[in-house]
């Protein structure tokens, strides 16, 4: 175990060694903020409507006790911000598209892909590894902050709709009790997930070995290691903001 | 000129190469016959530095590459020695996400040349290996086996290297598509002067194309005495 996280820790080094190479060619991030962050709007929509709605759902049961209905967005927005859409959507995200690359990566080391980059003179930790980091680091904040928008309007839709909530007291709420340091704290967070994400998701995929099996042993090791590395980090900054 | 000396490699336990003395001399076909499994593929590696051995030196071009695997500060002078070399690997090994063109681009990625002058590397290099200029913008999922092999032909040869290794070239493939891939082996060492190391089991396209031949038998290296009882070192 203390192996492996020192041998992780020496990868994500040596992959930001390759900081240089990227600059000169910034098309590779370009191309994997494509490939993980525009390709991942459908799936990150659909989740971000169910969340909104279903956050605004379980507020408005627990304020049967009779308390004003504004609650359902100061409580309700207040949690999407802060926990539900970072945590939930850096898990999606984990899933969608962490096992992508390691799949990608693992397939490209069985079949010799990564040592025909080696043999031509390319540094394929440098040449693949980096741009994935680079391009996780950014595309987890930025689909936070969309899924951020997508469910606070879902959750006011819900609101209005299923529960009888009107949306001037929604907004009222959440204008009211939301903070900058909630919006902060959510997603101050994210860009760490990201980089988790990335830099294990593609970590596991060089460590490949053994043909398919290999790849699939590879993929559940990234997606349980970079979920568990995602609860712990988010559990470090609600202690660190708001203790 | 590559020369080895005392080389061997286990994996774990298992003994792979063992006291391995190699020489090839330059613009020769060197071929290094044996059956599945007897290590061929691991000397090719080693050679190349994509696998440090146990014991012994490698030498390129008077150049002790077994020193530069180990240390990392002497990375930038294997990458240098690794771009003399083209290596065409067994399954072709292209990437599946660039087309044809970019694939072979990869290989001029340290020349940094404009884009101009690659395109028109990649085409003489395909033209070389016989494939027409549509093939450029496909994809690897879209070749044949054959197809695939003669690309990552054009690869290797992209940089204008002065050896060529190639693993298993004619294995998977038709009877026609072997014979393009021995005659072309044979007009790339002579009309680019390289050296070509070919590892192979592939007795055909060893007495064939086959210069000098080596048998890797027994974790070791042997030189037949006559091409024409190659048959015999199977037994």
């Amino acid at each position: 175990m203390v192996r492996q996280l020192g041998r992780y820790v020496l990868f994500t080094l040596r992959a930001f060694g390759g900081m240089g190479y990227v600059l000169r060619r910034p098309e590779l991030v370009l191309k994997q903020v494509y490939t993980l962050g525009l390709l991942s709007l459908p799936v990150i929509s659909f989740a971000s409507i169910f969340l909104g709605m279903v956050t605004a759902l379980m507020v408005a049961y627990q304020l049967e006790a009779g308390l004003p209905k504004f609650y359902v967005g100061a409580t309700g927005g207040r949690s999407i911000l802060i926990e539900i859409a970072p945590l939930v959507i850096s898990l999606l995200v984990v899933a969608r598209v962490g096992s992508n690359i390691t799949a990608r990566i693992g397939t490209m080391k069985v079949t010799e892909q990564i040592d025909a980059l080696e043999t031509m003179g390319i540094n394929s930790v440098h040449y693949l590894a980096l741009p994935i980091i680079l391009a996780s680091i950014v595309v987890v904040p930025a689909l936070v902050i969309y899924s951020d928008f997508i469910s606070l309007v879902a959750a006011a839709v819900s609101a209005k709709v299923i529960v009888n909530v009107p949306t001037s007291q929604y907004i009222f709420g959440l204008k009211r009790y939301a903070t900058l340091n909630d919006v902060l704290g959510g997603l101050l967070k994210t860009p760490f997930f990201g980089l988790a994400m990335g830099s294990i998701s593609v970590y596991y995929g060089f460590q490949t070995e053994l043909g398919a099996e290999g790849v699939g042993k590879s993929v559940t090791a990234s997606v349980v290691t970079s979920a568990a590395l995602i609860m712990i980090l988010d559990f470090i900054v609600a202690f660190w903001m708001f203790r | 000129m590559i020369k080895v000396s005392g080389l061997s490699k286990c994996f774990s336990q298992q003994k792979v190469l063992e006291g391995i003395d190699f020489e090839a001399q330059d613009g020769r076909r060197v071929f290094i016959l044996g059956k599945s499994g007897s290590g061929k593929t691991v000397f090719l590696k080693c050679i190349l530095g994509l696998l440090v051995p146990d014991t012994g030196k490698i030498f390129i071009d008077e150049v002790d590459i077994t020193r530069l695997m180990v240390k990392p500060r002497f990375k930038r002078k294997l990458t240098r020695i690794r771009q003399k070399i083209g290596y065409v690997f067994q399954g072709s090994a292209l990437l599946d996400s660039l087309s044809v063109a970019n694939n072979i681009a990869l290989a001029l990625d340290s020349k940094k040349l404009p884009w101009e002058e690659q395109n028109r590397i990649i085409d003489e290099k395909l033209d070389l290996v016989g494939l027409d200029g549509d093939v450029r913008r496909k994809y690897p999922a879209q070749l044949s086996g054959g197809m695939k092999k003669l690309v990552a032909i054009a690869r290797a040869i992209a940089a204008e290297p002065h050896y060529i290794f190639y693993d298993e070239p004619t294995t998977g493939l038709d009877p026609a598509m072997i014979a393009r891939i021995t005659k072309l082996i044979i007009e790339l060492s002579e009309k680019l002067e390289v050296t070509s190391l070919i590892v192979t089991h592939d007795m055909g396209l060893a007495r064939r194309a086959g210069q000098d031949i080596y048998f890797l038998k027994n974790y070791t290296l042997s030189r037949p005495r006559r091409i024409t009882r190659l048959e015999e070192l199977y037994e």
